[in-house]
């Protein structure tokens, strides 16, 4: 297989929100790509910032843009824990997905408005960040 | 019986589907875009999930978002509703194949009779009568030509995979045949992503009448009479009507046996509707086939005393149709309007908005099909059906006059509807006469627009008077 042919795979699949692909070609011939979803955008985030009393915080919420089971990664985080950039915090379901939930910059978490195991929509708000 | 299915659909036929539920004991699950958080069938649903932003091709057209919703929440069926994804065969093979009944055909037989031409190629085969023209799609402008010769003109020229008039043409002349050929090849291939089109006899001032027929998985097919939709703007119905003034009990009997035959010959099931034009001599041919529940069902049921959605529902679940008869017989007449927020003095307009003030009609032998009520607000998303108001009667004349009744209760303020529209429909002699056809709202609109001007200078007088 050539690696145009391979490039347009990775562009099929990212279009249709796959993370995984497995191709048999022949007998001995095989061929799994997997998709990382630092390639994919498909969690949205907000950046807010508040300004007053000179103290400046940031704030960035992850929303849901797919329908789909939350469920937390290593743990179930809570008010206060750190996270770090790009550090896998949770993943969204769907019938034909999986979306990994992650945070575009390090900080500490503030809100946790999802439940481990909820039936996520599209705009729902999973966590609250404040910015390091 | 399912426990709990999804409505992938909005308005108010999600808030129709979910009605039938609730009194069948099963429990509904209603999906909605950004632009719908406040809208009826959300509230009215078990549990509601946003599937993404107004746009209906990332939010109810969805596949992914819809399947998913289904999933997570251990739906055992889905029903499409009418438009958005009804007649999409991949969305009914999808659903199928993750393990959801979809309550509709089988998406082989969607596929099928959603190809003009493919549908138009079997009806021949199965001896439904269809207009004269081409066997299927035309290889050339010179295939096309010979046909018409044959036929003689005035011909349709119209795309395969085409519907609601796109690439479609009409050609009076021999002359005009090649281009406007060309002009339907590039319309039907913008429209639909497929430039085949296929020619047939163009019939002047015929009526639309449509046979609803449902069949279950046993080989059983019923036919529910028929629907007059004659008033139509532009191939979009306006006002319908069961039974139609044009058909006698030997006409409906025989197109009752040509849509069963049909029917079967693709051994259809579920809800559908087999189109036909019909002449003054009697005469119908087969038109299409609508391949899911339609948006005028309400008359059926008005005069049939049947819920479409709930025999849809038991035969998607495997029930027999717990009909005897072929034929069921109508009881009375029945006549729908379709109120929509367009404005009927300005061509027809869309005119979405608020609406600030909403009483619904209301007595004996008038239904609301809604999902309107006051402070909604009518999206430019989507389509600018407000309501369906239908009225029943024992006969024709007593279903108009309670029809006009409860348009003159229906008070709809911020919008402009069709209400002032219908109110004229409805008092015009060549409708009660019952002797109309597809052209009466082209021939008739300019008389409607004199009357509504004068009638606004009457009531100005009046106002100045006091």
């Amino acid at each position: 297989m050539e690696v145009k042919q391979i490039k347009r795979l990775y562009e099929a699949m990212e279009a249709n929100g796959y993370t995984t692909l497995e191709l048999e070609m022949g007998k001995n011939e095989s061929l799994k790509l997997k998709l990382d979803s630092s390639c994919s955008q498909t969690v949205e985030e907000k950046i807010e910032s508040q300004e007053g009393d000179n103290i400046k915080s940031t704030q960035i919420e992850i929303r849901s843009d797919k329908v789909g089971v939350f469920s937390f990664a290593e743990k179930v985080l809570k008010v206060g824990d750190q996270i770090n950039k790009g550090e896998i915090l949770g993943t969204v379901k769907g019938i034909s997905f999986q979306d990994r939930i992650k945070c575009s910059a390090s900080g500490k978490i503030s809100a946790v408005p999802v439940k481990n195991g909820e039936v996520v929509d599209y705009g729902k708000l999973l966590l609250l960040v404040e910015i390091d | 019986m399912f426990s709990k299915i999804l409505v992938a659909n909005r308005g108010e036929i999600a808030v129709r589907i979910i009605r039938t539920c609730k009194r069948m004991g099963i429990a509904t699950v209603a999906v909605y875009s950004e632009a719908d958080q406040d809208a009826l069938h959300v509230k009215m649903a078990d549990e509601a999930y946003c599937i993404g932003p107004a746009r209906p091709d990332l939010s109810y057209l969805n596949i992914p978002n819809l399947l998913s919703v289904a999933h997570a929440t251990n739906c055992e069926a889905i029903h499409p509703g009418y438009g958005f994804l009804s007649e999409n065969p991949n969305f009914a093979e999808v659903a199928e194949k993750c393990g959801f009944v979809f309550i509709g055909p089988e998406h082989r037989a969607i596929e099928r009779m959603g190809q003009k031409s493919v549908a138009r190629e079997l009806m021949i085969k199965s001896g439904v009568p269809v207009m004269p023209g081409s066997q299927s799609s035309i290889e050339t402008v010179e295939e096309g030509l010979k046909i018409a010769r044959d036929i003689g003109f005035p011909v349709l020229i119209k795309a395969t995979s085409g519907g609601g008039g796109k690439g479609m043409r009409l050609v009076e002349k021999e002359e005009d045949f090649a281009l406007l050929c060309e002009m339907a090849h590039g319309e039907a291939l913008a429209s639909f992503g497929d430039k085949r089109v296929y020619v047939e006899k163009y019939m002047r001032n015929p009526r639309h009448v449509e046979v609803q027929i449902i069949a279950d998985n046993f080989g059983k097919v019923v036919a529910l009479g028929e629907r007059e939709c004659s008033i139509q703007r532009r191939h979009q119905k306006l006002i319908e009507e069961s039974p139609s003034p044009a058909v006698t009990p030997e006409i409906r009997r025989k197109m009752a046996d040509t849509a069963i035959k049909a029917a079967k010959a693709i051994n259809y099931r579920n809800a559908g509707t087999i189109e036909f034009l019909l002449d003054s001599e009697g005469n119908f041919f087969f038109m299409e086939m609508n391949t899911r529940l339609q948006v005028e069902h309400p008359v059926t049921e008005m005069v049939c005393n049947s819920d479409l959605v709930e025999l849809q529902l038991r035969v998607s679940s495997g029930e027999p149709l717990p009909i005897e008869e072929e034929l069921v017989q109508p009881c009375g007449w029945a006549v729908e309007c379709r109120i929509n927020a367009e404005d009927p003095a300005m061509s027809f307009i869309p005119c979405p908005g608020k609406i600030h003030k909403y009483l619904v009609p209301g007595g004996p032998w008038v239904r609301v099909d809604s999902a309107a009520y006051e402070n909604y607000v009518v999206s430019s998303n989507y389509d600018s059906m407000v309501a369906k108001l239908i009225a029943w009667g024992r006969t024709r004349n007593e279903a108009l006059d309670r029809m006009t009744a409860a348009l003159k209760e229906y008070d709809i303020q911020g919008i402009e509807t069709t209400i002032p529209f219908h109110l004229h429909v409805l008092k015009h002699p060549d409708f009660r006469s019952g002797n109309f056809s597809t052209s009466f709202v082209d021939k008739h609109y300019e008389q409607f627009i004199r009357e509504l001007k004068e009638s606004s200078t009457e009531e100005k007088e009046q106002l100045a008077a006091i």
